[in-house]
Parts: structure tokens; sequence; C-alpha cells
């Protein structure tokens, strides 16, 4: 609408325009002359204020504000100072008490109002930002709520982009890995990986970021001592409002202490095994020696044959062997070695050995061992000792089994990829309720002192750690078969 | 017949070298010596003659059964009343097993593997003196 047309004056048109807007801006006005006296107060202001129009236009800036304010702000010297420079004041910012009204917070501005190079009036702009203030405040304590939530957690919880680039790594991650997350920020998750496993942890981040869900998944991160520490890792996406992956949140578990423990364990259970293997390697040691010993006191007597002298020698030699064969199966197999060592192996040649140390025990308890290895050899990658420690248990549960003596069927056999084993016994079998509870730590139906009821959940956890399976078949008087598969070693192509 | 009763030895061991060493340790001191392997044979053997011997060693782990428990089998089974000697590897002399059958008079005495020639004659000796079987 032209104001013209109303047949009225321009200078009246936005004088009014200007009262509109003042009135109705959510910034509180206040025009001071020279002489600090307020000129004009917008609406505005006069609620914020809690005042009347008559008792502050007129009035001095002393009259206005509050002691307290004037003081702590120097407001009066700030507008004193805008009149004498010309310069204003941006984004100041004060807590102001109206009586009878809560707290507020202003940022302020002082603009000089100039006619020509004289300031003539002041103008002080407020801007009520409390809840703004507040708002963030809460925002802020949410924030660093979330913070010390991540920052306090003993496990890893660390954030990557949907390209697997870290974005926050918390102090669980520093202390574990030794990165401070300086260090470790752009770079990718699966850089900290163990490099043979490095694809394991892109192919997961992959995965993620197309949407697809992912199990959990023991993946070894390299510490700055060059340690590997193995982490349990459980990785969710991060989306967008509108549903997109943009990253990927990865909690990670150290295992180390469980593995020392678990290392521990199976230490234990070594031990108590060779406790049982004591009986019968003594006895199948006395054998030889007793026939050695008895050749030699052959020996001493003064009218032996020349042939006879022969056979006693030859029985001596037998006898060291045979004693020496047996000790050197028993220190093959209780020799501790790292637990985390893995080689390449011939599962033939360590079912074997585990056979041998058992075989004495087995024969004691009247049981016949039938071994059937198809081939010499069967290349898989492992811990020699974990895993002898799994079929050490299955023979010796085997044993337990058959408490009037039976046969042990040990076979050794590659099937596709995988090198299987079968230690299959004719013994009691195992009930159709105690199946689904025979890999669970602690269960056991021997006699208490008898077992501790963990050979088999160590086992379980073993074959798992070597990324194979075992498989349980029993039928109740019959017997019982337990299998492992295992993955075949790849090796080296020979063909050009 | 009492003479030839006292010369004559059954043994069972399912160890072939340590029965090599018996038969060639006893005949040397004048016993006529029969072995079996394992309890099976030993009781056809004995069912058949058992009244023939005078002694019997018993080795305490054979392959189908343990040496004590075939112990009472002669006993029950045969008509052999001759004392046994229990010769193992496996049990140490005051081993519970081998103090209770020998508390009850199953067997009448115990010889560890190895033995010097000289204790498992004396074993022998102690056994068939005072108080032979009839």
């Amino acid at each position: 609408m032209c104001p013209l047309q109303e047949g009225k004056t321009l200078e009246g048109f936005y004088e009014k325009l200007y009262n509109m807007v003042l009135g109705n801006i959510p910034f509180s006005l206040l025009l001071f002359d020279r002489s600090l006296r307020v000129v004009s107060a917008n609406r505005n202001f006069l609620i914020k204020s809690r005042r009347f129009e008559s008792e502050t236009i007129g009035a001095k800036i002393r009259e206005v504000f509050p002691e307290a304010i004037l003081n702590f702000t120097n407001l009066e010297g700030k507008v004193r100072n805008v009149f004498d420079t010309g310069e204003g004041i941006q984004n100041a910012q004060m807590t102001y008490r109206a009586p009878g009204v809560s707290t507020r917070i202003y940022y302020y501005t002082l603009i000089p109002v100039k006619s020509g190079n004289i300031v003539e009036h002041t103008m002080l702009v407020m801007d009520d930002v409390t809840e703004k203030v507040q708002l963030s405040e809460k925002a802020r304590m949410a924030e660093r709520h979330l913070a010390s939530v991540v920052e306090s957690a003993n496990d890893l919880v660390v954030s990557t982009d949907a390209e697997g680039q870290i974005i926050s790594w918390n102090l669980a991650a520093e202390r574990i890995s030794g990165f401070h997350k300086d260090q470790v920020k752009g770079k990718r998750l699966s850089e900290l990986c163990e490099p043979s496993q490095r694809h394991n942890m892109e192919e997961i981040l992959h995965r993620l970021a197309k949407g697809n869900a992912v199990q959990f998944h023991e993946i070894n991160i390299v510490s700055t001592s060059g340690k590997l520490i193995p982490i349990d890792w459980c990785c969710s996406p991060i989306r967008d409002d509108s549903g997109n992956v943009y990253g990927v949140v990865e909690v990670g578990r150290d295992l180390s202490e469980r593995r020392a423990f678990e290392a521990h364990l199976l230490h234990t259970e070594k031990l108590a095994a060779l406790g049982v293997m004591a009986g019968g390697i003594a006895h199948e040691l006395r054998n030889p020696l007793s026939v050695s010993y008895s050749a030699a006191q052959f020996l001493l007597e003064a009218d032996i044959t020349p042939s006879f002298h022969r056979e006693c020698a030859h029985k001596i030699i037998n006898g060291i062997q045979r004693a020496s064969s047996i000790i050197e199966n028993l220190l093959r197999f209780a020799r501790p070695a790292p637990s985390d060592h893995v080689e390449p192996l011939n599962l033939v040649t360590l079912v074997n050995d585990t056979v041998n140390v058992l075989a004495p025990q087995a024969k004691l308890l009247k049981i016949r061992v039938i071994d059937q290895y198809e081939t010499d050899e069967i290349p898989i990658s492992g811990n020699a000792n974990l895993l002898q420690q799994v079929f050490m248990n299955f023979i010796l549960n085997a044993c337990q089994a058959m408490p009037d003596g039976g046969e042990i069927r040990i076979a050794v056999y590659q099937q596709q990829k995988e090198a299987v084993v079968e230690v299959s016994d004719n013994g009691c079998g195992i009930t159709a309720s105690n199946i689904s509870q025979i890999f669970d730590p602690f269960f056991t139906t021997q006699m208490s002192g008898k077992g501790t009821g963990l050979g088999l959940s160590i086992c379980h956890t073993i074959i798992q750690q070597h990324k194979g399976l075992i498989e349980v078949d029993s039928v109740i008087h019959h017997g019982s078969t337990f299998t492992v598969r295992l993955p075949l070693r790849q090796l080296p192509d020979v063909d050009l | 017949m009492t003479k030839l009763n006292q010369a004559r030895i059954f043994i069972v061991d399912d160890e072939p070298d340590v029965c090599w060493v018996l038969k060639i340790l006893l005949q040397k001191h004048g016993f006529q010596v029969d072995m079996e392997e394992n309890g099976k044979k030993a009781l056809v053997q004995l069912k058949l003659s058992g009244h023939l011997y005078c002694l019997v060693l018993l080795d305490a782990k054979l392959s189908d059964i343990e040496g004590v428990d075939l112990a009472r089998l002669i006993r029950s089974e045969t008509a052999c009343r001759a004392p046994m000697l229990l010769v193992s590897g496996y049990f140490y002399k005051d081993d519970s097993v081998v103090q209770e059958s020998m508390r009850h008079g199953l067997i009448s005495g115990f010889v560890t593997k190895p033995f010097s020639h000289e204790a498992l004659l004396q074993a022998i000796e102690t056994v068939l003196e005072p108080k032979p079987y009839p």
C-alpha cells in the first residue's frame, strides 16, 4: 500500500512503521540521548523489565537499570563511550533480573545513531537468549554425559565413517592399544588390526555400510608395543534420519584376560589328565625297566653262553629304547607351549602323538585303540598344544564311557576342504537330555572329584578358535562318536 | 606227586619279555614253568590242570582282566589252591588293593617290577616253605 495515497506525510508514515517494528520485534530496544536519558523504549523492553512507558521515557539510565547491573556491566560508561567515540559495541552479555521475574540473559549491542558526525543518540538492543543459553547448556550436558559414558567404558568404543576411517577413539581404546586418539584419527580401523586379519575387518565394515547385519567377530589388534591383543568386536551401523548408513560404531572387548584364564584352565586340565595317565605311564615304563634289569642280572651270572649273552644285551637295548620312547611321548605332550602360537601342522602326526601318550592308559583300562589314518599327512594350521588337548579329552572321555573295557576307533581323513578326526567308542553313550549340555562349562556326569566338567567346553572353545566344528553322535548303550572338522591349510600351489 | 606239584609254576603275564625273564629264571632254579598271556586262557588251563601247580605268578594288569579279579576266579572256578604271587609294575606294596588282597589271603605275596632276582626267589621261597599246600 502506498502511503501517499492515504494522504498523509511520508515522515508520519515512517514514524508509524518504526513504532510498529519496534513494538513487535523480539528484542528490547532503548534509545538514549546524550544526557543518557531514555528517549524511546519499545514494548518488549517494557514487558521484560515490568515498567510503564510513562516512568521510563525521560528517565536516566541509572533509574532504568538496577545498580548491580550497571556496576557489573559498566553499561553507563559504555553508552557514554559510544557518544564520545562514535564506535558501537557488538554482542556483549548481561544477566538482568527485573523485580519479581526470574533471571534473564541478554546479548546486547550499542549502536550510535548519528546526525552528520555527531552521535545524537545511542540505541541499546538487547536480545533475550535465556532459553537458547539454557538449551545449549542442556545439550552440552547431554553431550558431556554421553562422552563420559563412552570414555568411562571398559570396552573399546570406536566410531568410523562409512569408509572405515576412525572418527572417535575412547580412553579404553587408548589404554588397550597404546595409541592416542590423535594418532589414529583418520586412519582406517583395519590398519590397526593384525595384517592377516585386516581383510576381515574391511569386510565387516563393508557389509555394515551396505546395511547388512554382522555377527560378533574376533579380530586381533596390534598395540604400540607390537603385541597382538584379541578383541571381540560387535559392530553396528549408524544411520541418519532417512535410514542411510553414514558410519559404524565398533565396540570391542579385550579378551586378553579371558585368554589368560583359559590358558590357565587348559594347563590345569592337562595336569589333571597327566595325573590320570600317570598310572598307565608308570606301568608301561616298569615293564621294559623290569626286563632290562633282569637281563642285566643274567649277564652278571658266570655260566652263560655267548648267544644268551647277546640275547640279554638286545633285551636291555630294546627295553631302554621302549622306555625312552614312552618318556618322549610324555614330554611331547606335557611340555607347556604358548597357547596363542599358530603354526603349520600335520594333523595325522598330532593325533598319533596324542594316541601314543594315551595308549598305556587305555591298555590299563582293557581298551583297544584302533587308529585309521587315511594318509600320512593332512595339513592344517593351529596350535598343537591346544588341539592335542581336544583329542586327549575325547579319548579320555571315551575311556570313561567304557569302565569294563572296549574299543576306541580313531579315524583321520580329508573330506573336500576339511580335515576330519573321528573318535568313536562302544561305551555307554550319552542320553538325549545330556547331549545338549555336554559342551556347557562344569557339566559333568562324573562323581565329584572325578571330572571338572570343563573338558568339552574347553574343546569347544579351542575348535571354535581354529574355525572348526565339533559334532557329536551318540546312541545310548552303543557308544558315541565325536567328530572334529577343521579347515585344511592351503598349501602353496605347486602347479606352474 | 607232591614233589612234582612243588616244582611246577604257572605264570600269567601279557608282556612276552617279562615271560621270557620269568621262564629262564625259574627254570634255572629247578622249576617247571607254564605260561598264559591273558585271564581267559589262564582260566582254561587252570580248570584243566590247576592242581598241578605249586605257585601262580599273576601280573596285576592283564589285557582282559585285573590280576586280583583273576585270582578270585581261579579260587572260585578252578581246583587250583596253590598260593598266588602278584608281580606288578602298577601297584606299590602298601597299595590298598594289594594290602586287602593279602589280608584276605587271596594272594600270598607281592613283588614290584622291576625286581631283583634274589627278591623274587626269596618271595617264592617264603610262600612255598612255611605252609606248603597239600
